[in-house]
């Protein structure tokens, strides 16, 4: 429900998402004072949660991947709930709700392909035989059956969709 | 290299099906299930031949421990399975029988190399392998975020004094130095580097100066992304540039291993200045 922009079912979403107890946050600051990024942003990790206390979700929403999950937060908050946790579940609502950011789609998309993330060029092949190392981080033997058995794990999951990447031609 | 050069050889094998960890940016953090499927799928492999596995990466780490965490929960490990029995692998984790009929008894244990070098290697047989010591050398030990926290998940140290990364420095002849905010995120994570809005290189420079300002002729991470920012960062920044070194790296740079083996000249700050300090010029 929707109440004068305050979305009164905001906090259960988060809390479904594994956002950890939002409602335990009483704004002591001690998560600001750790974060490598409030130091650097407006919207500091106490601004957020309180505004996720308060429904405000079109406002968290601009600002979800400004968290560097570095765990500080986590590891000092006296509450005992997880910043970083919450965040994580921003960035699954607002993935759901208006699409993924496009580096999460490009590298999602290497992993379909090929398995991993850096694009094997030829380049980075004769660099790996130059060093002494395979010259694939996956052995090719395998890539085939390892990249079939990732897709279907996407599939299994609903990810391609979720993400809008294609699993193979 | 440098395992054959610590007479280790027999403690490692090939993984030849592993894949991505997943990246904990990609997945983790927009949709925790495939993120998980995707871990267990690695971690099966260990599980079918008994073996732990061990990464040279903090992101590798923080998604493989904190999987085998997340699969203690028996309702999660039985969502996880049915999405393996598409590809028909199981994960056990808890006390139960492989499809070859073995007997599994506990969690795959992941772990890092520093782990490694410390625990199984020892310190005592890293100094003992030695040939160029690193007199005179001021190292920055960066230990990065997820070699740390979050300390639900069982690693060696400590997240508030981590001891490891100093001790194998020192081991090898240099000299660790102390510096401000030690313990702080290189800038690299959470997507921040991947979103390139700037905020990534804002962190960074704090880091940075920090441990431009202790005197550090070079830093060294068990990280291969905090190496990878650092490193390419200070192209954005006025003054002295510091070589970002992987601990792997440090290591070999000790125990006599050929420059051009190091890939150290694969960094974009130069490794020249590191050599001619140390002599090797």
């Amino acid at each position: 429900m929707i109440d004068n922009g305050f979305d009164r079912g905001f906090v259960d979403e988060i809390i479904a998402f594994g956002g950890g107890n939002v409602h335990a946050c009483f704004q002591c600051g001690t998560c600001t004072s750790v974060c490598p990024v409030s130091l650097k942003v407006e919207n500091k990790v106490r601004n957020i949660i309180k505004m996720c206390q308060m429904g405000l979700k079109e406002r968290v929403l601009s600002t979800p991947w400004v968290c560097a999950t570095c765990y500080r937060c986590y590891e000092y908050c006296p509450s005992v709930i997880d910043p970083t946790e919450l965040i994580v579940a921003l960035r699954h609502i607002m993935v759901r709700d208006f699409g993924p950011p496009k580096f999460v789609v490009a590298f999602s998309q290497s992993i379909a392909d090929q398995g991993q993330m850096p694009l094997i060029t030829s380049r980075i092949k004769r660099l790996r035989e130059e060093l002494g190392l395979h010259g694939e981080s996956i052995d090719e033997r395998f890539r085939g059956k390892v990249v079939r058995e990732i897709r279907t794990i996407m599939e299994a999951t609903g990810f391609d969709k979720l993400i809008g990447i294609k699993l193979g031609e | 290299m440098i395992i054959e050069k610590l007479g280790c050889n027999d403690m490692f094998t090939n993984l030849p099906q592993a894949a991505c960890c997943p990246a904990p940016d990609i997945f983790y953090s927009v949709d925790k299930a495939t993120w998980l499927a995707l871990a267990a799928r690695n971690l099966c492999q260990a599980e079918y031949r008994g073996l732990e596995i061990v990464t040279f990466c903090n992101g590798c780490l923080t998604t493989l421990l904190r999987a085998t965490e997340y699969l203690s929960d028996p309702k999660t490990l039985g969502d996880v399975n049915k999405v393996l029995r598409r590809i028909q692998m199981k994960y056990s984790g808890v006390p139960g029988v492989t499809p070859e009929g073995k007997r599994v008894l506990e969690p795959v244990k992941v772990r890092h190399f520093m782990d490694m070098l410390q625990m199984d290697i020892g310190v005592d047989a890293i100094k003992a392998a030695v040939r160029s010591p690193l007199r005179g050398l001021k190292v920055a030990a960066h230990c990065g975020c997820h070699y740390l926290r979050p300390t639900s998940r069982s690693t060696i140290e400590g997240s508030r004094d981590p001891y490891v990364l100093d001790e194998i420095s020192e081991a090898l002849g240099a000299e660790s130095v102390d510096f401000q905010d030690k313990l702080g995120c290189c800038g690299a994570g959470g997507g921040l580097r991947a979103h390139g809005f700037g905020l990534a290189s804002a962190i960074s420079k704090t880091k940075y100066e920090c441990i431009e300002s202790a005197g550090a002729d070079c830093i060294v991470t068990p990280c291969p992304f905090c190496l990878l920012q650092l490193d390419t960062v200070q192209e954005e920044f006025e003054g002295r540039k510091i070589p970002v070194l992987h601990v792997a790296q440090l290591v070999a740079l000790a125990i006599g291993v050929d420059r051009g083996m190091l890939g150290l000249d694969l960094h974009r700050v130069s490794a020249d200045q590191l050599f001619s300090r140390l002599g090797r010029g």
